[in-house]
């Protein structure tokens, strides 16, 4: 399992705004989808991938997807065309692809509420999932034991 | 100090709703990925051509000598590719076709009988995914032709490596005839058979961001009687006689492709063949392609194709009658072709339900310099689910 | 057939190279960079020429035969 924590880059949201995924990921388990639109395998976790957001939208854990190497007005458009429920960011000139060293579209990370990159993977699979179940678990824990200064067992 | 347990029990309450939703039913593997499909249509697609073909060529009896190769051809094609489950896909293909002319076959070459030839075939290729960097396919297929009947089998395997940059394939295809001979005069001979087979190899590379390079070798053994038996040959007597061709033929392509990404939202594509056999042939084909996108889903290509043989060793408009090969048809004989031509393509995506349609529309003009000229219109309708 | 060994081989070794990661591979990806043409018009193209020409081969297929046109 890879232990790191994410980079502090620059990204941007569909509106154009600056936006930093190690900011928007603090505090909450996230499943990171890296796509494009050109991408095949990518258009096939569309609908997995909305389910996900909605089954954890609210409950303390996102979704969110980072469209990789193309410009922000094409993934916009694409978003909308395809009405793609979950939060999106666009990383145009591959700073946090590379950063990293993911060379893959669709690529899938699932982080802890810690920041730590605690999976990656290729395409959104059962691997991913069973990853981020346990880092929504680990975190409901966590929270427990911070509130109750007693480890939650039920949770695990 | 009293109020940390009541935060406790709130926090209690609001974690314990979302936390059996999330790490219970919600999470699950078939609530997030859904049902497995143990069986799915991928795509549709048929193609529709038509050729117009007028010439002339020694080998025909249709008037002449030379005799008229005049001929319609109608060519519906019809594909179905279905997935099953996570790492089979299967492909279904039926190509037909209706050939009416002046020589078609050997009946109508002599008495005219019907001038129109039906012929189809049913393939079925199988492609097992066995990991994400290698795949095997085998096909089958039975063509059934007038007096004809045809089997094939073969296998291919492909491999990429590098960070898929690079796709090495190699192929072995094994192909069986059997027909009813005949002479020249419409006599039914005893019926013969002849076999392919055939061995490609292929690598495919990356070879920049934009760029991506294909070569090629096939080589093809045949064997058995490998002509029609009711091409005639004129002789120096000043009579007719029938075609004399070596039972085994060793055939040599090697091929190499690139295409070009253009800024344009073009691209372009280089195609180059050269093809050598022991009947003493020898063959340069190229081809460009060039392809623009007028829209998100409108696309149009031109083509320019030409290609150059200098005939077998044998060929011959006036052969001795004590020869032993001879052979006066048309395809056999040195000549250069060009073909010109335009498509203009549809491609739709996102649609509801579906993930692509498209349809495709295109002429092509084939000219060859010993008197033939095909007219060539077809028309594509595919649908991806 | 040594020559045509060698080819393949060199072929082989210039090959392989990871050049392009795959999530820079957009322009690879569109339809129109296909280096193989579409499946029906690929049958289509290679009976126009196959059965006119004397060459044929080279593409993965089997240099004649499977029909009585050729």
């Amino acid at each position: 399992m890879t232990r790191t924590t994410l980079p502090a880059v620059d990204l941007q949201t569909l509106d154009g705004k600056p936006a930093r995924l190690d900011e928007l990921a603090r505090g909450r388990p996230v499943l990171v989808s890296l796509w494009a639109t050109w991408c095949d395998a990518c258009a096939r976790e569309f609908d997995a991938l909305a389910r996900l957001d909605e089954a954890v939208r609210g409950e303390g854990a996102a979704v969110i997807a980072i469209a990789v190497g193309e410009p922000l007005s094409t993934v916009a458009s694409f978003v909308q065309r395809r009405a793609l429920p979950y939060p999106q960011l666009v990383d145009e000139h591959f700073q946090l692809a590379d950063a990293i060293g993911q060379t893959r579209v669709p690529a899938t990370l699932v982080l802890g509420r810690d920041g730590r990159v605690l999976y990656r993977g290729g395409a959104f699979d059962q691997g991913a999932l069973m990853a981020f179940r346990a880092a929504v678990a680990e975190a409901r824990a966590a929270v427990v034991t911070e509130a109750t200064g007693r480890p939650d067992h039920a949770a695990r | 100090m009293t109020r940390r347990p009541l935060v406790a029990a709130a926090l209690l309450a609001i974690l314990a709703t979302p936390t059996r939703t999330a790490s219970g039913d919600a999470l699950d593997s078939a609530a997030i990925f859904g049902p497995p499909q143990p069986y799915a249509i991928e795509s549709i697609k048929t193609r529709y051509t038509h050729l117009d073909q007028r010439g002339h060529g020694y080998q025909s009896q249709a008037g002449g000598p030379p005799g008229d190769e005049a001929l319609t051809v109608e060519q519906p094609q019809l594909e179905v590719i279905a997935r099953q489950g996570e790492h089979i896909v299967h492909r279904l293909w039926v190509p037909l076709d209706v050939v009416t002319g002046a020589s078609p076959d050997a009946l109508d070459a002599i008495s005219s009988a019907s001038r129109t030839t039906e012929a189809g075939s049913i393939e079925i290729a199988s492609t097992w995914q066995a990991t994400r960097a290698t795949a095997a396919t085998v096909h089958g297929g039975f063509h059934l032709e007038e007096n004809y009947r045809s089997y094939d089998v073969g296998g291919a395997v492909t491999h990429s490596f590098a960070d898929d940059n690079a796709t090495i394939a190699v192929s072995l295809n094994q192909v069986m005839d059997w027909f009813d001979g005949y002479d020249i005069r419409g006599n039914r001979l005893d019926r013969v058979g002849r076999s392919a087979t055939n061995v490609n190899l292929g690598l495919t590379q990356l070879l920049s961001p934009t760029t991506v390079g294909h070569l090629d070798y096939g080589v093809t053994l045949q064997n058995g009687t490998l002509g029609n038996t009711w091409n005639a040959v004129p002789l120096a007597s000043g009579t007719l006689g029938g075609e004399l061709l070596p039972a085994f033929r060793q055939r040599h392509a090697f091929v190499g492709r690139l295409a070009q990404w253009l800024p344009w939202k073009g691209a372009l594509h280089a195609y180059y063949r050269f093809y050598v056999d022991d009947w003493g042939l020898r063959a340069h084909s190229a081809e460009v392609q060039l392809y623009q996108r007028l829209s998100a889903w409108l696309w149009l290509r031109l083509t320019y194709r030409v290609h150059q043989q200098n005939g077998v060793s044998f060929f011959t408009t006036a052969a001795s009658p004590t020869a032993t090969r001879r052979t006066a048809d048309s395809d056999l004989a040195p000549f250069i072709a060009q073909t010109f031509g335009g498509a203009v393509g549809v491609d739709l995506r996102m649609i509801p339900r579906l993930r692509q349609l498209y349809a495709d529309f295109s002429y092509e003009r084939y000219v060859r310099t010993n008197d033939l000229q095909i007219d060539v219109y077809s028309a594509a309708l595919g649908v991806r689910f | 057939m040594r020559r045509i060994a060698v080819l393949l081989a060199l072929a082989a070794a210039v090959g392989g190279c990871a050049i392009v990661p795959q999530n820079r591979r957009a322009h690879l990806a569109d339809p129109m960079m296909s280096l193989q043409d579409e499946s029906l018009e690929a049958y289509r193209k290679q009976k126009l020429y196959g059965v006119r020409e004397g060459a044929a081969g080279g593409d993965g297929a089997s240099a004649g035969g499977g029909c009585g046109c050729q």
